[in-house]
């Protein structure tokens, strides 16, 4: 695999105050990076800062081993979808598609190969006319995409594409995404709070937290092996048991209930049930631990085990390999 | 009912228009078909010998000219008054503010006043023609005053604002991530410009353009301070045949055709606008 995109060092200040703190990261070429954090995490900064619109402090950025620094985001060979499209309102969606290769000048008959072969991709060829404002959401975020892909950018940048779109069109968009980065081969380079969304399309998630990367691995080991406790709480549900010096992680669906007094060398911990939640395929049960304030989640899927009703004692036990171990 | 009482709101001002713009609008229109008697009075018999006399060519040449000064005056207010608005939309929200209180302190003073401070500056032993004839670039004083260039000079600086503040309202009101959206796309800021901010800040510069026409077309007190006797607008020769010539028949039909006039090209104007938005749209 070859690196597409370096940062070396980079770091971000706004007005003296660091925003990104140095780090360095390769990202590979048709891979799917998603940059993943709560909002204000510098996620949004880092992916401007490598499409040319802001400039790190320090640091250098290489897009197929050439230095950005002094290439303006026009020269920049990749493409941005915008967060809320930021499609131009005067011009149709034939108009939209074609900006970049017209300020590119390529040819009109390229244009036009082009400009076909994309509309059909996107399914949009019956609205090419139109305009922005007769478009719904969803349509609108194809044009955009569209708008980028048109230009066989090496890398396409996606500032949170789906956030403005209903849950059900995003579900269905994510799909389309994945497959459209599969079936194109370009380097996505994708920014989210989401985690849901992170984890149903990325090769790599990178969660970010106050600027810096807690963790960059596959959607799996992010999930299964947190390395941090920031990467451990953030994504999914976790129950955390502090210890001396390091934290315990435990994924509710790890967690098993059992009857008081069966097999007591597996039983943990015992406590009394607080709150059943039913949510369909899964019933989320939460115990408070005997003598203790913590509370511990676990989650039981249907026909599974015992019908645990509110204030049930129950015992509580794991596996030692479901087990993460994190310092804190 | 409620819609009822919510249209109460607009009564105060349908009473005062009603009663100080329309109905003197419509005398006006009666006025402009009656006969001017001997000594200046108004004759009540019916003529259209008012609307003959405007194809005169000497007033068909007043008209032409006035036309021609309030196009060059909405040009000119659009070529200084963009890159003016441009600047102030790029500033820092307090500057801002400074620099739209400037663009508007001249409304602030009389409007005779300040034509005469240009007189001021223009005439021959004004402050202009001192300068540099001190600085030696210049012997003889220059005709800066009293022809058709000062006119122009007057009309442009005296309606500027109203071109400036509708194209700063529409620039400010641009959403700043469709010009990123041009640089990624590879378009440099000069295209830009001229692909997406001119085309996305057209309303404004289509209301500064109506604004400034319309009032330039109609103003007498510009041409009469700093254009001398010989460069009569239209608007000078109705008030001279409502004060001095005592004609208010003949001022009535002329201030009649002005104004269709002026509704007509505005209509053109808007309809060329909006068609070349349609053109685009389906290119």
């Amino acid at each position: 695999m070859k690196t597409i995109i370096h940062l070396d060092t980079i770091e971000k200040q706004f007005a003296g105050s660091v925003v990104v703190p140095p780090f360095s990261l390769s990202i590979e070429e048709g891979e799917f990076l998603t940059l993943l954090g709560p909002s204000g995490c510098g996620k949004t900064t880092l992916l401007r800062m490598i499409a040319g619109f802001e400039e790190p402090t320090s640091g250098e950025i290489y897009l197929d081993g050439k230095p950005l620094a002094h290439v303006p985001a026009y020269q920049r060979d990749m493409n941005m979808v915008f967060q809320q499209y930021a499609l131009f309102p005067h011009m149709t969606v034939e108009q939209n598609i074609l900006f970049g290769l017209k300020m590119k000048k390529v040819d009109g008959a390229e244009q036009k190969r082009r400009l076909e072969e994309v509309l059909q991709y996107v399914q949009l060829t019956e609205l090419r006319k139109r305009t922005p404002k007769q478009l719904s959401g969803g349509q609108q975020q194809r044009v955009a995409i569209a708008r980028a892909i048109i230009n066989n950018p090496k890398v396409l940048l996606l500032d949170e594409p789906l956030g403005a779109l209903d849950y059900q069109l995003r579900k269905s968009l994510q799909l389309e995404l994945k497959n459209l980065q599969k079936n194109l081969g370009i380097t996505f380079i994708y920014v989210t709070h989401d985690q849901e969304e992170a984890m149903a399309m990325s090769d790599r998630i990178a969660v970010m937290n106050k600027g810096r990367i807690e963790q960059i691995a596959s959607p799996a080991e992010i999930y299964n092996r947190p390395q941090t406790l920031f990467v451990a709480t953030f994504i999914g549900e976790n129950n955390i048991f502090k210890a001396e010096g390091s934290c315990t992680a435990v994924r509710p669906e790890k967690v098993k209930l059992y009857p008081i007094d069966t097999e007591s060398d597996k039983h943990k911990k015992t406590g009394r049930i607080t709150d059943v939640v039913f949510l369909g395929n899964l019933r989320k049960i939460y115990i408070r631990l005997d003598g203790t304030e913590m509370s511990v989640l676990a989650h039981q899927y249907a026909n599974e085990g015992f019908d645990w009703q509110v204030d049930h004692q129950v015992a509580i036990g794991w596996s030692q390999t479901d087990e993460v171990v994190l310092s804190c | 009912m409620k819609t009822k009482r919510i249209k109460l709101l607009a009564l105060p001002t349908l009473v005062w228009m009603g009663a100080l713009f329309v109905l003197p609008m419509i005398l006006m229109l009666v006025l402009s078909f009656l006969t001017r008697g001997t000594y200046g009075q108004v004759v009540y018999q019916f003529t259209i010998d008012n609307y003959i006399r405007i194809f005169d060519p000497l007033y068909g040449l007043i008209f032409w000219d006035t036309l021609v000064v309030a196009v060059l005056t909405t040009v000119f207010s659009i070529l200084c008054g963009y890159p003016l608005a441009y600047y102030i939309s790029r500033l820092d929200k307090s500057k801002q503010q400074i620099w739209l209180l400037l663009v508007m302190i001249p409304f602030w003073i009389n409007f005779l006043v300040r034509s005469y401070a240009w007189v001021i500056i223009l005439r021959s032993q004004g402050v202009v023609n001192t300068l540099l004839q001190w600085l030696g670039i210049i012997d003889e004083p220059l005709t800066l005053l009293y022809n058709s260039g000062s006119v122009l000079v007057g009309m442009v600086y005296t309606l500027l604002p109203f071109m400036v503040l509708p194209i700063y309202v529409s620039l400010e009101q641009m959403d700043h991530r469709k010009l990123e959206a041009a640089y990624d796309l590879g378009a440099t800021p000069l295209k830009a410009f001229w692909h997406v901010t001119l085309p996305m800040t057209k309303p404004g510069v289509v209301t500064g353009s109506i604004l400034v026409f319309v009032s330039s077309i109609g103003m007498f007190v510009v041409p009469d301070v700093m254009g001398g006797a010989k460069s009569a607008l239209i608007g000078n020769v109705i008030q001279n045949q409502f004060l001095s010539a005592r004609d208010w028949p003949f001022g009535s039909a002329l201030s009649i055709v002005l104004m269709l006039l002026s509704m007509l090209l505005i209509l053109l104007y808007f309809k060329a606008t909006q068609a070349g938005e349609a053109k685009e749209g389906s290119a």
